[in-house]
């Protein structure tokens, strides 16, 4: 009996709220045919024997064939001293030409037909593009297959490709939305995040044709690229054709890595970019996101529709239209498929109202934690999402995309409706408990791009203000030497009285191995700490450091291929960047520079007299013969001994542009070596070696150079 | 690159230019699934039927936009756009008449506004700080009688995506994607939307704009450059008159003006509405019938007859800005449906187009004093005589000066001999594949439904998009040529460029 009365409690309940939340219109009274369940066309999934996957949809309504190829290649593959480097190989993979035709011959061939083929390659995963009248299929798919399999990469298309990225950078703080952006995907991710990180100068600078040559063969393979074509043709013919363009593509070397995971920690922060030119505020507030894999991820479906994601949300309702503080804003919480999405809420506001704006958003946040959705709200949070769930399927090109995305993450191909069906089941009080899980009121990075003068309230009022630096670094002197043979010779010549002054090359060859006692002292703004070191360096490719810290020593090996650090009981071994670091640093060394002065390995160019701290040096660029690894080296113009070196390398901070100063030169072994070296990163002063006791030729055992215990 | 995409993306949206040019694929059967009627009050509808997927595609064209604002009101036309959102008599409002109650006080208090304001250095500040703090009240009081967009929920609600309209120089686009079921619901929205709308929230509305002109003009170097350029190519036709309007003349929007604006534009008679995808014609016809009839038909607008006169010296206009350069050059040239027009706009694209056109081959690809370059017909309305334009975006450490030499010399020897045959096949070609791919989108703002919607108004009748093609196929070589001797005259020309400031 006690049941049945709070039942009919209940349903009188809803039967009143129903009718305060909607006046009786005539739109109401009109009734719905029922609509036709989305079709899924006939799609023929096929996969070849080198592991191209294919993906058929006929469709002969008009003679138009397009095809979309997926790649697994994304920048995150990038080293971070070559941001942009799978950018540009996924422009000149097209404009660069392949082996049958030139890039020029491909632009004529194409125009001529009115048809497109066209590549890309992101932060996560690449694609290309085909558009053609059905009459010129074939000619289509040679050209595709032709720019996928066999790039020559032309260097003038390269040039091209660099000189657009350079003009992007140039541009990326024309627009105050662009900046803010870029600077909120850092604090999500992580400057130097592959979902985050940016191209500089000298990025771009340090991309060469060998690296989209290895890029290639290394990550665009077959078993890691997915082929839909669709349009006027027939399914068996078609296959057949992808067979004879694709299907002879040998194997690569495996699957690409995986996406890189995240690591976030939960943090606030208010950053502001001082922009003056503008008199409306760009800003976006938000934290981590989630996945699709989450349980609640269909509840945050629903909270975004009334959150932000529409026009009957709060942020639209209320800031927007109630308020009238902005054109435009939004929000959303972002689920990916391998990585953490980012939950984000933006606004564009006039200058005066930057701060309200910003209040008034994190109060729709909290408010989404503790103000339940309303009957009206869920009916729109809901509805939206599964009354337009048949647009999901209006064009073949998404629904084709969707299968290439499902299967390549290993998603069930009726992901889609299974998401459709758990929608359906979310209550208010799933939407409550989402936003109190995935939404952090008190943990919000704040990213403001304004014109600081306009702001009336001051934006310190809301916390510490982070004032950020976005001016974009000149990336001065990593520019690409053209190497002639009139500056090979003049950096010979001056190489050749370079080791003359500091004891000459046979005194040189004669060094094995070198030992140093140094006390390093590490210069950062909290303050100076040095500490000891010793180094053994067997040449060409072993070494030992134990620095003794604090917090006990840190011993670190080289040895060939293979990197290792220890800290206390700890031994991590160095991935593939540390060890290419390694290498670099070796390739540096002013010992086997010496040695190497007639080696092949070594090229010498001589870029011209330069200053340095005010007196004039002379400039060689010294590079690997395959281009790879470089560095400038500065002698002093009057003594010939080496003044500085220069390059590009890791810092605490992240890449940056490294020189290392040398002075107080004692003879040890008969070659004069420096005793002293201060170091600079983009010309801030940030560590300096003393050298107390400086030998050579010590005799070494290999133990030393084995995995530490 | 994606910032100046989106640049030739405004311009896209703003010339509704279309490279549509028929050929062998036997295009009647496609002009053959479109169902033309008009209901006695002259409202038009064309609606083409396809079944790929369970969604209907409403694009609903009124024949107005800037060129119709009137003075001291630019930008009314978008402003009205906005307001088309806002609900109607029965959508929108807890209590319709409190509202309208309270709407007619808000506008005697911004008549009396408007009139202190007239008075200039001599408005009395204290009436005028009390008229402001009384029509604050009105406005409070409206207000609390609105249901805050609940128009656009609605439409959500019920799975529609895309509500959006777009406001050019000649038309306003309504366009709306719905579940091919909810087709009823659109009649009854749209039929209420554009008899009995209510602008409400009218002067609320107003800060909306003015923050999305500071957006898209003030804040944005390149559209600053926009507004400067037609400023300076048309001193007479509103062609050169700000699409968003002035700051000054936004912050003056009397609604009685707004209303007038609307009962002369937003007669059925001076709309056409496409409707594409799973639909029936015959239930389009009844339903529209049901819901769109009842509207009375209104005097047919007039048609701008202010004509620019012939520019007879270079324009130049330097906008400096904390921004990288950008270069933008036009000629005066006929309207759209002049018969020199598909010479001009085959010339655009020869001139642009692609990789293998000469504005890419020599600035961007060969001397790489550019990232992009382009040329269009058409700006930045066409429906009266408009503007074909050279745009130039300079590389890093590159000038605008340097663009404007080498498009000099292109644009001499485009003049001087007629173009190769194997560039007049390209053009060719390109229209074809570009025809098919438009009419082969059932949705997208320039999918089929619009176009057809568009041609009725703008290009005298529907049927005419599938003889596009043929014109273009009938070009010479030496029309081409004519065309760029006619029009492209150096020395009567409106540069603009954006400069950095100096450091």
């Amino acid at each position: 009996m006690r049941i049945k009365i709070i039942f009919s409690i209940l349903l009188g309940g809803l039967i009143l709220l129903g009718a305060s939340a909607w006046s009786a219109k005539s739109i109401d009274k009109i009734k719905f045919p029922a609509l036709s369940e989305p079709q899924m066309p006939d799609i023929e999934s096929v996969t070849l024997d080198n592991g191209i996957r294919i993906y058929l949809i006929e469709d002969h309504d008009f003679p138009l064939v397009k095809a979309r190829v997926r790649l697994a290649a994304g920048g995150y593959l990038d080293p971070a001293d070559k941001v942009g480097l799978a950018d540009i190989t996924g422009s000149v993979l097209r404009t660069g030409g392949t082996a049958k035709m030139t890039g020029d011959e491909i632009d004529e061939k194409l125009e001529s037909l009115g048809a497109t083929v066209e590549t890309g390659i992101g932060a996560t995963s690449g694609s290309a593009y085909m558009n053609i009248l059905s009459d010129y299929t074939d000619v289509g798919l040679e050209i595709l297959a032709d720019v996928l399999r066999t790039p020559v990469f032309d260097q003038d298309k390269i040039e091209l490709a660099k000189t657009e990225q350079k003009s992007a950078i140039a541009r990326r703080n024309d627009d105050a939305w662009d900046i803010c952006f870029r600077e909120f995907q850092k604090k999500i991710y992580g400057a130097e995040s592959p979902y985050a990180r940016h191209t500089e100068y000298s990025t771009i600078n340090a991309v060469t044709r060998e690296d989209l040559l290895a890029f290639h063969k290394q990550f665009i393979t077959p078993e890691n690229v997915m082929i839909a074509v669709w349009g006027d043709f027939n399914k068996t013919e078609m296959l057949d054709k992808l067979k004879k363009y694709f299907g002879d593509w040998p194997k690569g070397s495996g699957l690409v890595p995986a996406l890189p995971q995240v690591d976030y920690k939960y943090q606030s922060s208010l950053g502001f970019i001082d922009k003056k030119n503008i008199n409306q505020s760009k800003i976006r507030i938000g934290h981590i996101g989630g996945l699709v894999t989450d349980p609640d991820y269909h509840a945050t479906i629903v909270m975004n529709n009334i959150l932000g994601a529409s026009f009957g949300s709060r942020l639209f309702n209320n800031v927007r239209s109630k308020q009238g503080l902005a054109y435009s804003t939004g929000g959303v919480y972002r689920s990916n498929i391998s990585y953490p999405g980012y939950f984000f809420s933006y606004c564009f506001t006039k200058s005066e109202s930057t701060v309200d704006a910003i209040k008034s958003i994190i109060k729709e946040i909290r408010d989404m934690q503790t103000v339940p959705p309303t009957e009206a709200e869920m009916r729109m949070g809901k509805d939206s999402y599964l009354n337009s769930f048949v647009f999901n399927f209006e064009d073949k090109a998404d629904i084709l995309d969707r299968m290439m995305t499902y299967d390549y993450y290993g998603l069930p191909r009726d992901f889609i409706f299974k998401e459709k069906e758990m929608v359906e089941k979310v209550t208010a009080a799933d939407v409550i408990a989402a936003a109190q899980k995935r939404l952090h009121p008190d943990a919000l990075h704040i990213m403001v791009v304004g014109n600081g003068d306009e702001f009336g309230t001051p934006l310190s009022s809301l916390g510490t203000v982070e004032t950020l630096d976005v001016s974009i670094p000149s990336g001065e002197g990593t520019e690409a030497v053209a190497i002639t043979p009139e500056s090979l010779q003049k950096g010979k010549e001056f190489m050749l009285k370079a080791v003359t002054a500091s004891g000459g090359i046979e005194n040189f060859k004669k060094i094995k191995s070198t030992q140093a006692k140094m006390t390093l002292t590490l210069i950062t703004p909290q303050g100076e700490f040095s500490i000891k070191s010793e180094s053994f360096y067997l040449l060409p490719d072993k070494s030992r450091d134990v620095m003794t810290t604090p917090m006990g020593e840190i011993i670190s090996v080289t040895n060939g291929n293979k990197v290792w650090t220890k800290q206390g009981p700890a031994v991590t071994e160095g991935n593939d960047e540390q060890v290419q670091e390694s290498k670099k640093d070796f390739f540096r060394n002013t010992v086997l520079t010496f040695q190497h002065l007639e080696s092949p390995d070594y090229k010498f160019a001589y870029l011209g007299q330069d200053q340095l701290d005010g007196k004039p040096v002379e400039l060689i660029q010294v590079t690997s013969a395959d281009g790879v690894m470089k560095y400038k080296l500065a002698l002093d113009a009057a003594t010939f001994m080496p003044a500085a070196k220069m390059y590009f390398g890791q810092t605490m901070m992240g890449p940056g542009n490294l020189t290392e100063k040398y002075s107080d030169f004692k003879t040890v072994g008969g070659v004069k070596l420096p005793h002293m070296t201060k170091i600079e990163s983009d010309g801030n002063p940030v560590a300096n070696v003393e050298i107390s006791n400086y030998t050579v030729n010590v005799a070494a055992d290999e133990t030393l150079f084995a995995k530490p215990q | 690159m994606k910032r100046i995409l989106s640049f030739l993306g405004i311009m896209a949206v703003l010339l509704i230019c279309i490279p549509v040019f028929s050929s062998a694929f036997d295009f009647s059967q496609v002009e053959n699934r479109v169902v033309e009627f008009t209901l006695k009050n002259g409202l038009k509808f064309l609606v083409y039927p396809d079944d790929e997927a369970p969604v209907v595609y409403i694009r609903t064209l009124v024949k107005v936009g800037g060129v119709n604002d009137p003075k001291g009101a630019a930008g009314l036309a978008h402003m009205f756009e906005h307001m088309a959102f806002k609900g109607t008599e029965e959508i929108g409002t807890k209590n319709l008449k409190m509202e309208l109650k309270w709407m007619a006080v808000e506008d005697s208090l911004y008549g009396l506004i408007l009139a202190e304001k007239a008075k200039r250095e001599k408005a009395d500040s204290a009436r005028m700080t009390e008229l402001e703090a009384k029509m604050k009240d009105a406005t409070d009081s409206a207000v609390s009688y609105v249901i805050t967009n609940e128009w656009g929920e609605i439409y959500g609600r019920e799975g529609g995506v895309e509500l959006n309209a777009g406001t050019g120089y000649d038309q306003t686009l309504y366009i709306a994607n719905y579940p091919a079921n909810r087709l009823e619901l659109w009649m009854a929205m749209e039929s209420q939307r554009f008899s009995k709308p209510v602008l409400r929230e009218f002067y609320k509305e107003k800060n909306v704009i003015a923050e999305e002109r500071r957006m898209t003009r003030e804040s944005s170097p390149q559209g600053k450059l926009q507004e400067e350029l037609i400023s300076a190519a048309f001193t007479a036709h509103p062609y050169g008159q700000s699409l968003i309007g002035p700051m000054s003349d936004i912050q003056n929007y009397y609604r009685p003006e707004a209303e007038k604006f609307f009962k002369t534009y937003y007669v059925p008679n001076n709309m056409v509405i496409g409707i594409a995808g799973d639909v029936d014609p015959a239930h389009v016809k009844m339903l529209a019938e049901k819901y769109f009839a009842k509207i009375p038909a209104g005097p047919k607008p007039k048609p701008v007859l202010t004509a620019e006169a012939p520019q007879n010296g270079e324009r130049t206009v330097i906008v400096k800005d904390n921004a990288q350069p950008v270069y933008f050059s036009a000629f005066h040239i006929p309207d759209i449906n002049h018969p020199d027009f598909p010479a001009l706009e085959a010339l655009a694209d020869y001139l642009g187009s692609g990789r293998t056109s000469p504005l890419y081959k020599t600035l961007v690809r060969d001397q790489k004093i550019a990232i992009a370059a382009q040329a269009f017909a058409g700006f930045p309305g066409s429906y009266y005589p408009t503007l074909f334009g050279i745009l130039s975006v300079p590389s890093k450490d590159h000038t605008n000066a340097e663009s404007d030499a080498e498009i000099l010399k292109i644009i001499e020897k485009v003049k001087s001999e007629p173009i190769p045959a194997d560039e007049l096949e390209k053009i060719k070609a390109r229209a074809k594949a570009n025809f098919v791919n438009q009419i082969s989108n059932t949705g997208g703002w320039m999918g089929i439904a619009s176009q057809l919607a568009y041609y009725e108004t703008f290009r005298d009748g529907w049927r005419n998009l599938f003889k596009e093609l043929d014109k273009i196929n009938a070009l010479t070589a030496e029309d081409i040529q004519r065309v760029a001797r006619e029009y492209l005259d150096i020395s009567k020309r409106t540069v603009a460029m954006l400069e950095p400031l100096e450091e």
